[in-house]
């Protein structure tokens, strides 16, 4: 290990590099970052987050209240109380506030205006439920025509169902209700638990993303095979992207740009799609269940990329040094088990959507378990909602502020015949030495167990690096292959006047190549 | 600021002394020991030295395997089962290469050595807080021999009695009697069930027979009481609940006709109950017994 990566990690450390002196990159340097103080009384694990008309943040919690938060004021008032698990709070154009209960949609309405919930109104709860602790409802959020979308959870294979269940059961492949259900201290659990597939979604419309149309209460299967589909965001061009958690099927944590009708890879939920098999889906042929999949815009390996990406927005401009943001399609995620966020690049290789993913705000005091992630008016301020239920995370709220200071970023990156080709914010400075880049290439499994091994792990050395002005070129002794995902390593000292690279480490998912 | 470093800063530590003070090392016989970096990575965000977290204490998992348990300890990373009844399963840390498992658990079985356990007991932060157990109250949880979309109203009579109404069936289930609690609910993350009390009180079936039924939510009331609306049929009913003394009321409302109905209940022998027909209001009171 060579002495200039070190000194990278070092906050204190200066670097000297091509004539051009720049410390390592700290994100102190460029965004404040401070911690919002929480409501008394209100257990602070934070299930969704969104802005009024007034600009005071309305934030849902963990024992179902919604609360408004005025910044100038620094006041909590309780709006509602009582909801079941809400993770997700949306304001409507007419002031009135749609949050997802584990149960249903609900659309909270002050009518005498004394900022007070006083009608709780159904929206839509079509859907079923089996009681099962893992059968999360998420969302809501609404595109252009108004159409609001939601996912469910899949059900945990860890817990059974209750003797009462909303919907219709589905038993195909012959698994009845009975095979699932868990009386208190069944000691026949953990051996029929042996006999069941993992997640599971035996339930309308377990896994799926939901769509459901103003003024009505039916809720339409949009796509199906998610699993813990915990962020949803519709973009600017109307698209829908949903980030799922690790786990069966899900051999890494995925981003996905979700169309009308399309199968994520989540097995369980085909069920509820236009042509269910009359079988246990996860018995289904792989290779059945590859041709009905559509891949992943990214795949985000777990502990290295990420565990348990959350919400998902736009990057802007304006909370960042990046150039080309916005138009350019990058997005930011939350993670529940790290000390940092996720900012991903598309690219487009023989027109199969991938790209890229590094992390941002890869600092200490971020602290983990970000939730939900909400703009400021102005774009500037990053609010962040934290949460952790039984798992690892954090618990309150972070208001995060760019203070406008330009700083080395990669604009964009892109495969190329020969390897990658990273672009800058600014003319940069790079050492040339193909020893001080690492690249190492794995496959990531599509299969029924959790998680997956790095298969076909291997070292790709580079042939070739190349710097033209804001333009970082890889080029790698083997040329790159399909279904691969590449984790590169560039040096800590690439530079430019603006400062030091502030991330350097980045995970490319090749589905296609050249 | 905190930055956690890996090992491999660790062998220029002379270079800056300011690495002793930063987490992610711990104290041993005077020396500082780095966490490997698939420590960090994979699992520190939930298991801290000393006590459970997410999942069990460094110490406490060190006195579950022994130096020679090693080939366990791998196995069970690999494929983990469950020994909490309150901690959720570990995922499998199979995209971990076996032998960064193993430096782990030289890590572990190091970093344990000459620590106490601290034992933290699982109450829950907010038991008294007045906003969690004031009454009237609406709350929605996954509550004992309901449906899974049922809601809890506690109301503050005397005896502390609370209605259980299922948002599915659109109907009372059960009135029970006592201080409800949450907390193994929020505790289990919604696995287990939360605690009602005694029912003393439970409607078998419906009020309205079997007609089609369609919940359209439920209004609040200035004083915390809830007005729950939904459709019968084609009629649609307002259910107010709310108390008179140390009764359970519920007074229906439809237009243009209340519905048919008939009040079949399993008297548990602690309520009195009465029901009132005035116009299309029914008002149905639920009173304990005097004993």
């Amino acid at each position: 290990m060579n002495l200039k990566r070190i000194a990278g990690t070092a906050a204190v450390w200066g670097i000297v590099f091509s004539g051009q002196v720049q410390a390592a990159f700290t994100w102190e340097d460029y965004y404040e970052i401070e911690t919002i103080d929480m409501p008394e009384g209100v257990d602070p694990q934070i299930g969704g987050i969104d802005s009024n008309a007034s600009g005071q943040l309305v934030v849902c919690f963990h024992r179902g209240e919604v609360m408004v938060y005025d910044e100038a004021s620094q006041e909590w008032s309780t709006f509602a109380r009582g909801l079941h698990e809400p993770l997700g709070v949306f304001v409507e154009e007419a002031g009135t506030i749609l949050v997802v209960q584990r149960s249903e949609l609900t659309r909270l309405h002050d009518r005498d205006g004394d900022g007070v919930a006083d009608f709780y109104e159904l929206v839509s709860n079509d859907w079923g439920m089996t009681g099962n602790y893992h059968e999360f409802a998420f969302g809501p959020v609404k595109d252009s025509q108004g159409n609001v979308f939601l996912s469910l959870g899949t059900a945990s294979h860890l817990a059974g169902i209750r003797d009462e269940i909303r919907g219709e059961w589905n038993d195909a492949g012959g698994l009845t209700m009975r095979d699932f259900r868990l009386q208190e201290g069944d000691p026949d659990w953990k051996e029929k638990k042996e006999n069941l597939p993992r997640m599971y979604a035996r339930v309308p419309y377990r896994g799926c993303v939901l769509k459901i149309e103003p003024g009505s209460r039916k809720a339409e299967v949009f796509a199906t095979g998610l699993r813990t589909p915990n962020g949803l965001f519709v973009d600017a061009k109307d698209q829908l992207w949903v980030s799922d958690n690790q786990g069966d099927w899900v051999g890494a944590s995925k981003l996905h740009l979700i169309r009308e009708g399309g199968f994520y890879g989540h097995a369980a939920s085909l069920l509820w799609s236009d042509n269910p098999p009359d079988a246990i889906p996860a018995n289904l042929p792989v290779e059945t269940l590859e041709s009905l999949r559509t891949k992943a815009a990214a795949l985000m390996p777990q502990g290295d990329c990420a565990n348990s990406p959350t919400q998902i927005l736009e990057f802007r401009n304006s909370f960042g040094a990046s150039r080309s943001g916005g138009a350019s399609g990058q997005l930011i995620l939350g993670d529940m088990n790290h000390s940092r966020l996720i900012h991903y690049y598309p690219d487009e290789v023989g027109g199969q959507l991938q790209g890229t993913s590094t992390h941002l705000l890869d600092t200490q005091n971020l602290g983990m378990g970000n939730n939900r992630l909400l703009y400021s008016k102005d774009g500037r301020t990053l609010y962040l909602g934290k949460t952790h239920l039984s798992w690892p995370g954090r618990e309150g709220m972070k208001r995060v502020t760019y203070n406008g200071k330009p700083y080395l970023q990669v604009d964009s990156v892109r495969l190329t015949p020969s390897g990658f080709e990273f672009t800058f914010n600014d003319t940069i400075a790079a050492p040339t030495s193909v020893e001080d880049y690492e690249v190492e290439a794995y496959r990531i499994a599509y299969h029924s167990s959790y998680g997956s091994k790095k298969y076909e792990l291997e070292t790709v050395p580079c042939s070739r690096i190349s710097v033209e002005g804001k333009v970082l070129r890889l080029e790698l002794k083997e040329k790159p292959v399909a279904n691969r995902v590449y984790d590169i390593r560039l040096p800590q000292e690439i530079s430019s006047s603006l400062s030091a690279i502030s991330s350097h480490r980045f995970w490319y998912t090749a589905h296609e190549v050249y | 600021m905190k930055r956690w470093i890996s090992k491999r800063n660790l062998r220029l530590g002379g270079l800056f002394s300011c690495v002793a003070t930063i987490a992610g090392l711990a104290p041993l016989n005077g020396e500082e020991l780095a966490a490997p970096p698939a420590f960090q990575t994979n699992c520190q965000a939930c298991h801290e030295l000393d006590r459970a977290l997410v999942g069990p204490s460094l110490v406490e998992i060190s006195e579950l395997y022994t130096e020679q348990s090693r080939a366990d300890f791998i196995q069970w990373c690999l494929e983990p089962g469950r020994k909490r009844e309150f901690m959720p399963q570990m995922p499998s840390m199979v995209h971990i290469p076996e032998k960064e498992l193993s430096e782990i658990f030289d890590y572990i079985k190091k970093v344990s050595v000459g620590v106490k356990r601290v034992r933290t007991p699982s109450a829950d932060p907010l038991a008294a807080h007045p906003s969690m157990v004031r009454r009237p109250r609406v709350e929605r949880t996954f509550l004992p021999q309901t449906g899974p979309a049922s809601v809890l109203i506690a109301l503050p009579t005397s005896k502390k009695l609370n209605v259980v109404w299922d948002t599915d069936k659109c109907r009372l289930r059960y009135i029970s009697q006592g201080e409800t609690d949450r907390w193994p609910y929020l505790r289990s993350n919604g696995n287990a069930l939360a605690k009602v009390g005694d029912i003393v009180y439970e409607e078998a079936q419906p009020l309205f027979g079997n007609e089609a039924v369609f919940f359209k939510g439920y209004e609040m009331d200035r004083n915390g009481y809830p007005v729950f609306i939904y459709e019968v049929g084609k009629t649609t009913v307002r259910e107010a609940i709310y108390t008179e003394g140390d009764a359970v009321v519920r007074r229906f409302r439809a237009s243009p006709r209340l519905p048919e109905y008939v009040l079949r209940n399993s008297d548990q022998g602690e309520m009195e109950t009465k029901s009132e027909l005035e116009g299309e209001t029914l008002t149905i009171t639920h009173n304990p017994k005097k004993k």
